[in-house]
């Protein structure tokens, strides 16, 4: 059986350096060692790890107060709004 | 607000298509709140395992090649509203696999580490409270392995 002996860098593959933020959203551990910080896209509900020099383009939302992930993100759709729509257009499909 | 667990162990993840072992399908006037999940390949291979956390919308048609039992992590709670089950590959087990929708947390990975998310509270990835809302686990195998999941939710 092989066994795994964690190596002192993580394995996480990131073009990059993680940075670490203010108001983490979640966390990543990479063999038990917390590697990174996640920010959730208030928007779309997507989680991604800010990453220097990625040159990923992410965004601020001023009327939610929260992060965006990308430009497709960049209207204000919250993400409340968007599972109350899904629910009501489910809930007229089954009438 | 209950809390489920549920495992897969020793999912075998083909190179062909894209694999789901792990697919969590919501149920109607239930959210579901993602909010930790474990991924530890069981392959000793110095390559890349890209996979994500993505969401599903046929969840309801989705016919799981083998059902998976959820374990609460209160014991008083009840029996969880949603669904989740597993296939070893998509095309083997599943006779409907899931519908991919968006992608809400792409991760590539060397096969030798065990990747491990957490949300903090009020931060999970949620699901809308309708039958063919999920999230699934998305795998792209680059050289066939075996790996473990395991997925936290509230509902």
């Amino acid at each position: 059986m092989d066994i795994h002996v964690p190596s002192e860098r993580p394995a996480l593959i990131l073009p990059g350096d993680p940075q670490s933020v203010r108001n983490p959203s979640g966390f990543i551990f990479i063999d038990g060692v917390q590697v990174a910080d996640t920010l959730q896209c208030v928007h779309c509900q997507a989680h991604f790890v800010v990453v220097k020099g990625s040159g990923r383009t992410r965004g601020h939302c001023y009327l939610c107060q929260g992060p965006t992930c990308s430009p497709q993100c960049a209207n204000c759709y919250p993400a409340q709004k968007q599972l109350e729509d899904e629910e009501r257009r489910a809930a007229k499909l089954a009438l | 607000m209950r809390s489920y667990n549920c495992p897969v162990q020793d999912a075998l993840l083909g190179t062909a298509a894209n694999n789901t072992p792990w697919h969590l399908a919501g149920a109607a006037n239930i959210r579901l709140l993602l909010q930790e999940f474990v991924f530890g390949p069981r392959a000793s291979a110095d390559t890349i395992v890209n996979f994500s956390i993505a969401r599903s919308t046929n969840a309801s048609s989705v016919a799981t090649g083998t059902a998976l039992v959820e374990a609460q992590t209160d014991e008083t709670a009840t029996q969880a509203a949603s669904a989740v089950g597993t296939s070893g590959a998509k095309g083997t087990a599943y006779t409907t696999g899931p519908s991919f929708g968006n992608i809400l947390h792409p991760v590539g990975l060397h096969q030798r580490a065990t990747y491990r998310w957490v949300a903090q509270p009020n931060r999970e990835i949620m699901t809308a409270a309708v039958a063919t809302a999920g999230l699934a686990l998305k795998v792209e195998a680059v050289v066939a392995f075996n790996a473990d999941f395991m997925g936290s939710w509230d509902e």
